[in-house]
């Protein structure tokens, strides 16, 4: 299956990501890997180490790919951990189960990320495509940086 | 892309006509030059959203450094009546109390050789902790301090003896806005609050020490206490992850409700609650609280600049002149009496991007600068200048006691860090004058100059329109950012 696709958006003050793939996992798997780019500068000589699962509830798809970055930020903030890829098991409207696996880093490589203020509510959205006869899903998140 | 109406009213001041939801016409301060940069993205559109607001009195405002934002543009302004009308988290901000402190000192640009200047920016990087996970410019606080901290603000730091009195008399409130209740604050909220008092963040915060290099009143100039050639210290941070997550938290309570409380509004962002409502009254004690935690954040860092500069120098910072000019927040909502169309009355004004700009005689300037009016902090963007300014009485009449609070971005942070792709930026920066010290090359690139208006032409305006006026220039050199 080809993974989710992710395209940063030209937001004059903040930073958001367009998000499209055929399962609901598909665009949060992206959205992890587009916050990732967002916040570390490069992340080439980074290898797993580690792993988390992550649970997520939410109140609707929308609400739920917001919980979702907000936990991979919290990951970062508090435990230094830079989320390199994932996998969800299991999605809907309510919620998700994933697995996280990314590397600690250290205090200095830390402070070099950029700095989430919020997921915002802004044209935050997620939901099939119709246009697309509802084979892929499409999502957008803004963040303020 | 911005097919809105707006016609000009007068040389500077532009119209969005009420139509549609809009309770109110929205009104642009800007010159033809900006209105053109303004109209590539979506900011007019949100200054009509905002117009949609329960209970806005008069206008919904847009400064002239406004740009695309979510809810509000950054740059906009808006009163709502403070007896039935609306409060929006929205309208504040994630960065909550986000604002600018200038201290002053007796020191001149010749003190600053460049082996000096070093030594000294170096220092400020090691001292005011920035970036990601900042931590630890001083112990981290109990949850006890922290409450303290949440009702306080920058008493509380004066009180553990970082700074003294004259601090807070030159603070916008005297660095504590009453009403802050730590009950209506997340316990989330608080735990990111416990080690970052005295850190400066990332993004667009900066600590930078600067140089006046032009004077555009002396009488005010004096007045604020600055003269040609002197150095000073800017600070540009806010209430840091305490602040975001009690927005957050607010946004996520409030959203819902919006059914129950009547409103209909263009944009989930500018979910909004009665003031007089157990859900406005929960956010603004929870917003005071915050706001008071930045206040205390800024007072902090610049007794860790007075700290450095004591090191550096080898005199106690007493000695060195380094008084506070002044703190102002600029993204805020503040209870406070206004005239509108000959009436007297209490609003909720909402300053997202913008600084408050009370003129000369106002009671709630500091008494050294009630015969000339509040300072105003404008930074602009780093490597060109910041401006000094002073509140003008067309504040009072036209904005609610507003004007700008920067140069505004034109550029997107994704276009910035292509065209920045490449170059020594540091260096250029070094080129410039202006020693840079940053924890990441991103954040350099996003926040080059090219990424901003002049900050020059957004003080102007407000000049122009009476609104506020140019006291001096400062130019930078030597940067801290996160």
């Amino acid at each position: 299956m080809t993974p989710g696709k992710f395209v940063e958006i030209d937001h004059t003050a903040d930073v958001g990501l367009d998000l499209e793939g055929e399962s609901p996992a598909e665009v949060l798997e992206a959205a992890q890997r587009g916050l990732t780019c967002l916040l570390m500068a490069d992340t080439s000589d980074l290898v797993s180490d580690g792993e988390r699962a992550v649970t997520v509830t939410a109140d609707g798809y929308p609400d739920l790919l917001k919980a979702w970055c907000e936990e991979l930020y919290r990951l970062l903030e508090e435990e230094s951990f830079v989320a390199l890829e994932s996998q969800i098991s299991s999605v809907d409207p309510k919620g998700c189960v994933g697995l996280v696996q990314g590397v600690s880093v250290s205090a200095e490589r830390l402070a070099a990320a950029s700095e989430l203020k919020a997921v915002t509510y802004h044209q935050l959205a997620f939901d099939r495509d119709e246009a697309a006869g509802n084979e892929l899903w499409r999502a957008r998140v803004i963040f303020d940086v | 892309m911005n097919e809105i109406e707006v016609r000009k009213i007068e040389p500077y001041l532009w119209e969005i006509p009420k139509t549609g939801e809009m309770r109110v016409p929205g009104r642009i301060f800007a010159s033809d030059q900006l209105m053109a940069a303004i109209r590539t993205d979506h900011s007019l559109e949100q200054v009509r959203n905002v117009a949609c607001l329960p209970g806005i009195v008069g206008w919904s405002l847009a400064m002239p450094d406004i740009h695309w934002g979510y809810g509000f543009p950054i740059g906009g302004v808006a009163a709502t009546d403070a007896q039935g009308g609306a409060i929006s988290p929205g309208g504040v901000g994630y960065d909550i109390n986000c604002g600018v402190r200038l201290a002053r000192s007796d020191l001149v640009f010749a003190d600053l050789d460049d082996t000096v200047r070093r030594s000294l920016i170096d220092r400020l990087y090691q001292v005011v902790p920035s970036g990601v996970g900042a931590s630890g410019a001083i112990r981290k606080l109990s949850r006890a301090d922290l409450e303290h901290v949440l009702v306080n603000g920058a008493r509380w730091a004066i009180e553990q003896g970082y700074g003294d009195r004259l601090d807070l008399e030159h603070t916008e409130a005297g660095g504590r806005l009453g009403g802050a209740d730590p009950d209506c604050v997340s316990d989330r909220a608080k735990k990111r609050g416990l080690g970052q008092v005295g850190t400066l963040g990332s993004g667009n915060h900066f600590l930078e020490v600067q140089r006046v290099a032009r004077l555009f009143d002396t009488t005010l100039a004096n007045a604020f206490g600055l003269f040609p050639d002197q150095i000073v210290v800017m600070i540009h941070s806010g209430s840091r992850g305490l602040g975001y997550q009690i927005c957050d938290d607010s946004l996520r309570r409030i959203r819902p409700r919006l059914a129950d409380f009547g409103y209909r509004l263009p944009d989930v962002q500018l979910a909004a609650a009665p003031l007089d409502s157990p859900d406005g009254r929960s956010y603004l004690g929870a917003m005071r609280c915050a706001a008071n935690y930045a206040w205390c954040n800024r007072q902090v860092m610049l007794h860790k600049v007075r700290e450095a500069f004591q090191e550096i120098f080898g005199v106690p910072a007493t000695r060195l002149g380094m008084r506070l000019v002044y703190d102002v927040c600029h993204n805020i909502a503040k209870i406070e009496e206004h005239e509108f169309e000959g009436r007297r009355m209490p609003v909720c004004v909402h300053r997202k991007g913008a600084t408050r700009a009370f003129p000369a005689g106002h009671p709630e300037v500091p008494p050294a600068y009630r015969d000339v009016g509040q300072p105003v902090l404008v930074p602009g963007s780093m490597g060109n200048y910041s401006y000094v300014c002073a509140g003008a009485a067309g504040a009072m009449e036209k904005t609610f006691g507003s004007t700008c609070h920067g140069a505004g971005r034109k550029m997107s942070r994704t276009q910035s860090k292509k065209r920045s792709r490449g170059r020594d930026l540091i260096g250029e920066m070094e080129a410039k004058g202006v020693v840079v010290r940053a924890t990441g090359m991103r954040t350099v690139a996003e926040e080059m100059p090219h990424a901003y208006k002049d900050v020059a032409d957004v003080v102007e305006v407000m000049e122009a329109a009476g609104v506020s006026r140019r006291v001096a220039e400062l130019k930078p050199v030597g940067v801290v950012k996160g």
